[in-house]
Order: C-alpha cells, then structure tokens, then sequence
C-alpha cells in the first residue's frame, strides 16, 4: 500500500513538473526565447494562489486562476524588454527577473509571510476523500489539467499561431520581411506560457501545503532545463518524456546507493556530476533529446509541374 | 535500442521499488530515517551534522543497540531543496518504512515534512529548524534545539547589561531561523529600553558582505549583534577587520549563536574575532566533544552535531523504554526519556514541553579568546 503511495506522489511531483517543462519548451522549442527565469512562472501562480485562499479568503478554484492570470500577466511584462534587448541578453534578464520574484516573496513579509513561508494552505475538495484516497485524487486533478494544458498547447502550435512562433525561431529576419509583427507574438507566447507554468505553481502549492522562498531558487529552473534538454526541444511529448526521465533519475539514484559501497555523501554529490554529464552527453551525442521534434517538410510545384 | 534502454530504465526503477519495500522485516535492524543536507547550499556543514549521528549510532550499537537489534540509519540527502527533502522523506517513510525521521536543517525543507509526517503519524525529532512555526504542527513534531524567543531574551539581556549601551546595530541572515531571531531579539532590546538603530538581513552563500557592513554601520551604533553561519561569519568578521569595523574595544560584538557562526574564523583569523562574545549551545568540555575531537581531530563547525547526537540518543533510549518501534509508543516514550536524559548540547537539559519544543535548555555565555570559545565570567 506505500509502496502505491510513493508511486503516486512520484507521479503528481512528474505531472507538476510536467506543467513547467510543457511552458519552458513552449518558450524555447517552439518561439526561441531563452527563458532562464522559469521558476519566476513557478513561484508566482504557487504564491499567488495560497495568498489568495489563505488571506483573502478566496475559494481554491478561484486561487489556481488568479495564479494563472498573474503569471501570465508576468509573461507579458518579462517579453517587454525582447523589444530591445538581443535574445541572449533578454536570457540574461530573465534569470534576474527569477531572482527578483523570489527576493519579492523573501523581502515582503507583510504580503507573503517572508522566510517563515505560508503554512496550512488549503486542498480543494479535500474533505470528500480520505487520507489514503487523497493522494489518487489530486493525482486525477493533476493528470486532468495536464492533458488540457497539453491539448491546448498542441492545437496551438498547429494552429498559424504555432507557425508564426517557429518562424521566428528559426529565422526571425524573414519572418519581419513577411510582414508578422514578431514582438506581439512573442509576447502572445509568453503569456500562454506563464499561464501553463502558473498552472503547475498553484498546483504544486496546494499539494505540499507549504511554500516558503526555499522552493524557488534558481536551481528549479536548472532543472527544467534539464527536462527539455534530455525530453527533447520543438514537441510537447519530448517536454514531457523529459519530466519523466529527470524525476525518475533523480529519485532513482536514492535506491542505487543502498547497493553500493559508498557513503551517503559521495552518494548524493555522484548524483550531481551524473545529472550534469547526463546533460552535456545529450548535447553532445542527442541534442534533439529522446523525442525528436518532426519538422513538417513543405513541398511545392513550379509553373512546370516540378517539385522544388 | 534507444527505447529499449528508456524501458530497461523504467524496469530497474520500479523493481528496486518494489523490491525495497518487502524488506520489511521484523527480527532485522532498527531503522531510523535520517535527512541531512548533503548537497546545497548547506552542505558545508553536512559532514559534522552527520558525524553526530554516527558516534552516536556507534555507541547505541556498542551497548547492545536498541530492544536487542542493531540501530540502522538510513541517511539521504535533502540537497538543501524542499521539493528533493519531500522526495527523501517519503521514500524512508512510504518504502523504508521508518517509525522516526531525525536531521533536517532548514526550516524552508523540513516544515512540509513536518506536516505531512504528522498526517502519517510519523515521529519527527528534528534539530536546527527553529521556526516558531513547528509549535503547531502536532504532537509527533519534537525539536532538540531551543526556540527562537529563548535565545532573543537571552542575547537581548546579555548584550544590554554586559555593554552597558543603549544604541544597537542587527544583522541577521533572512531565512526562517535568522528572522526569528531577529524578531525576538528587538522585542527584547526594546522591553529592557534599548535602541535598535539598524537592522539588516543578509542573504546566506554571498561571498561579499561589504555593502551590508557599511550599512550596519551607517547610523553609529554603540554595540552590534550578529549571527552567521560558518562560512558568512568568515567573510563578514574578515571583511569588518579590513573596514576597521570590527573592534570589540570600540564597538563590541555579540552573537546568539557562537559555535555555528565563527567556527571558520576561529581556525583561520583567530585574531580578528578575538574579544566577541555571544552565546553557545554547546559545552566545549562536553563528552560529545571529547568524541568528537578523538574521530576527526578537529572540533564540529557546528554545534548543531551534538544537537543530533542528543536526538538519537533520545530515540534510542525511548524505543527500548516503550519496548517497541512503533511510531506513537515512541512519541509517548520521548517526553519521559527527556526528563531524565543529560544531554550535550543546550546545558544538558533537554525536556520538552507540552508542545514538544525544548522549554528548559539553555545556552551558555562565552568570549572568543585566543581562537578558543572559553567560557565568559559573569
């Protein structure tokens, strides 16, 4: 019966994490924009939606939206500065933009609680199920917006929408020369993104019950990188064989260590060297990741009914 | 092959899960859930942390172990990050199947786990997290090191009447334990009719603190009370000698929490932390100590290693008093162990209190001398 418990945890922690890696490659892999600050989307739709329901007193469902519509708000005021800034220069500033939010939770204690975090933040329909039932539910709710989100963000990016955005990836110069107003794209699909990551935040808040400065550092958004870079970059499923495989490596490692002779120490800094190698042997030898992105090939006739 | 080997993968993981859990075994070892951090930002100190649970561990099984089986800890990592101290909590409670969870460091990482161990009806005897937070958690929480608002009275007092001055400077690091502390120690001053004139909270791991120092400073204090951790109480003691700042004749120094702050300066710039005093939760002629020194050669840069030294000896001595390990016999067990256990961190007294947080220990007063903590004469 644990055993099932520990299996469904590891699952809603893959399936949160799910919401972060989808909204990263959403931002890397189909629009180009190097985002180092994802944890920001994170901790805003985490925080947003616990100071919601456990200060103004606002309904769970209403907490996850209004986590939504401010991470989302987030994306368009962090996609501002790809007006002037060069993408590797915007990357730079979204890793302050991270840091910044997380600063803002730590510093403002009248609004956030400051270091000691927010405690006993409510779960939505918890009195209907039991201690054990619980868990099976909220993995339901989890896996449920997932898939919408997933859904969404699929017929987004076959929609002209989604073409636009690779255009831009690909080459920005030419999508200009076609006249596509390519910043309020951008933007467009920041906002999509920071809503999808805000989604994952107040899940994530509402699951552990607790959420302090602690859980936003920049590491998480090293992590999420870590996902798409070994899921693959440019398609919703490669996002999401990436959560799985780094969630699964990394708590696989805990079980290795009973089975070899090292100290608990060595253990977990081994831990840290292998997820790095991992990373760069899939630079190196996948840069595509598990799943490849399948790039659509686009055939057309001459006036003399020749393939080009 | 490549989705081959995903699958290989998967297998293995599920295996050894599934694997795991039907150890189980009654006539096998104790086992003990431990979580330290041993990567992260807190990993500085992991080593000693976890060296006061070995010794302690060792002298348990050298007596005869626990109800006649050997004490078995099973240690993982927190990396210093909730979410990856959540995934080491449940694995020792949900596969390990532990009765008890002792460690921890920061409160960020173990308050979650404190809540949900509680849910579970796991016994949780924690040390360093000092959030007043844990005071409601629930009756299976139980913490080794004093709360906050003992040591805030405490170091308020004691820099007051020792100084004799009116105007203090604070600086303590913004995470839960520092903030507490800070907060306790101005409603303090303030009660005895003291002045504070400035207070700065540090972020931890920066390797440059002159900015903050110039701003402890900025509206002339008479007297300054500061803690750090091992490595922050380095830079920021090395980096106050350099600004002149750092003269206890002048303006003197007091710190909550001596052994943790200024263990690294006392080794490498004994002299420029001479004369600061402040308080110790640990007795530098303690047994523990003596242990300590005769394994590693050296003494714990953290006082909080004999902090986990008391909580497994507790553990121990509670599971053979109530006869069993199970979680709740434990608990019941704990709060009668403490009364007569002489402990050897916080003056050895280490009952707890209704809510299980440590009502009665103290900490007592020390001067940096000679790159020694000797105890400082009322």
């Amino acid at each position: 019966m644990t055993t099932i418990n520990f299996l469904i945890y590891l699952l809603t922690m893959i399936g949160i994490y799910g919401f972060l890696s989808l909204s990263l490659n959403f931002q890397v892999g189909f629009t180009g924009l190097i985002n180092f600050g994802q944890v920001a989307f994170f901790a805003i739709g985490a925080y947003t939606s616990s100071l919601l329901v456990c200060k103004a007193g606002a309904p769970v469902i209403l907490g996850f939206l209004g986590g939504m519509l401010l991470s989302g708000l987030f994306g368009y005021l962090i996609s501002i500065p790809t007006k002037s800034l060069k993408s590797d220069y915007w990357a730079i500033a979204t890793l302050a933009g991270g840091e910044v939010i997380r600063l803002i939770a730590l510093n403002e204690g009248w609004l956030t609680e400051g270091a000691f975090g927010v405690m006993r933040i409510p779960q939505p329909f918890r009195a209907l199920f039991s201690m054990d039932t619980y868990p099976l539910f909220y993995l339901i709710l989890v896996l449920v917006c997932l898939a919408i989100a997933y859904i969404i963000l699929s017929l987004l990016s076959n929609s002209p929408f989604g073409r636009d955005l690779k255009a831009i990836r690909d080459e920005e110069e030419l999508s200009l020369s076609l006249g596509k107003n390519t910043r309020k794209l951008k933007i467009e699909a920041m906002i999509v993104a920071g809503m999808v990551a805000g989604l994952g935040g107040a899940l994530f808040a509402h699951y552990i019950t607790y959420i302090s400065p602690e859980n936003f550092r920049p590491i998480e958004t090293f992590l999420m990188w870590a996902m798409i870079i070994v899921g693959g970059r440019g398609n919703h499923l490669g996002a999401i064989v990436g959560a799985v495989t780094i969630q699964l490596f990394n708590v696989s490692t805990r079980f290795i260590g009973a089975y070899l002779p090292f100290t608990p120490g060595f253990m977990a800094a081994l831990r840290m060297v292998i997820i790095g190698m991992l990373i760069v042997a899939f630079l190196v030898f996948r840069p595509d990741g598990l799943v490849k992105e399948r790039k659509k090939i686009y055939r057309f006739k001459n006036d003399d009914g020749e393939v080009d | 092959m490549k989705k081959c080997l995903f699958v290989m993968f998967l297998t293995v993981i599920l295996g050894s899960l599934i694997g795991m859990s039907s150890l189980a075994a009654e006539q096998g070892p104790v086992k003990i859930g431990v979580l330290l951090p041993l990567t992260g930002t807190q990993a500085v100190m992991a080593e000693d942390l976890q060296e006061g649970f070995l010794i302690a561990q060792e002298q348990i099984n050298a007596a005869g172990g626990v109800l006649g089986r050997r004490l078995e800890l099973i240690i993982e990592d927190t990396e210093t990050r909730p979410t990856a101290g959540m995934d080491a909590a449940r694995k020792l409670v949900e596969l390990d199947r532990v009765p008890v969870i002792t460690g921890g460091f920061s409160s960020g990482v173990m308050l979650p786990i404190a809540v949900y161990c509680q849910e579970r009806g796991i016994l949780v005897v924690s040390q360093p997290p000092t959030s007043p937070l844990f005071r409601d958690v629930g009756d299976y929480i139980f913490l080794v090191n004093v709360l906050d608002n003992y040591k805030g009275k405490v170091i308020g007092e004691f820099a007051f009447k020792d100084s004799g001055l009116k105007r203090f400077a604070l600086m303590f690091m913004n995470n839960a334990f520092g903030q507490a502390l800070k907060q306790e120690t101005i409603k303090n001053l303030d009660a005895l009719g003291a002045e504070v004139v400035t207070v700065v909270d540090y972020e931890l791991n920066k390797v440059d603190y002159k900015a903050e120092l110039t701003r402890l400073f900025a509206k002339d204090p008479e007297a300054v009370i500061a803690t750090f951790y091992a490595n922050e109480g380095f830079i920021a003691a090395k980096q106050a000698y350099e600004m002149g700042l750092l003269n206890v004749d002048e303006v003197p120094w007091y710190c909550p929490e001596m052994a943790s702050s200024f263990a690294k300066a006392l080794e490498e710039i004994p002299e420029v932390v001479e004369g600061i005093k402040g308080l110790n939760p640990l007795a530098p002629e303690s047994l523990f100590m003596k242990a300590f020194r005769e394994k590693k050669g050296r003494d714990p840069i953290t006082a909080y290693s004999a902090m986990n030294y008391d909580a497994l000896i507790m553990i121990a001595m509670a599971i053979n008093f109530a006869n069993s390990a199970d979680s709740t016999a434990i608990r019941d067990a704990l709060p009668k162990i403490s009364q007569w256990y002489r402990g050897q961190s916080t003056g050895g007294d280490k009952r707890f209190d209704e809510d299980g947080m440590q009502g009665f220990g103290q900490y007592s007063k020390v001067i940096l001398i000679n790159g020694e903590v000797v105890p400082y004469p009322e």
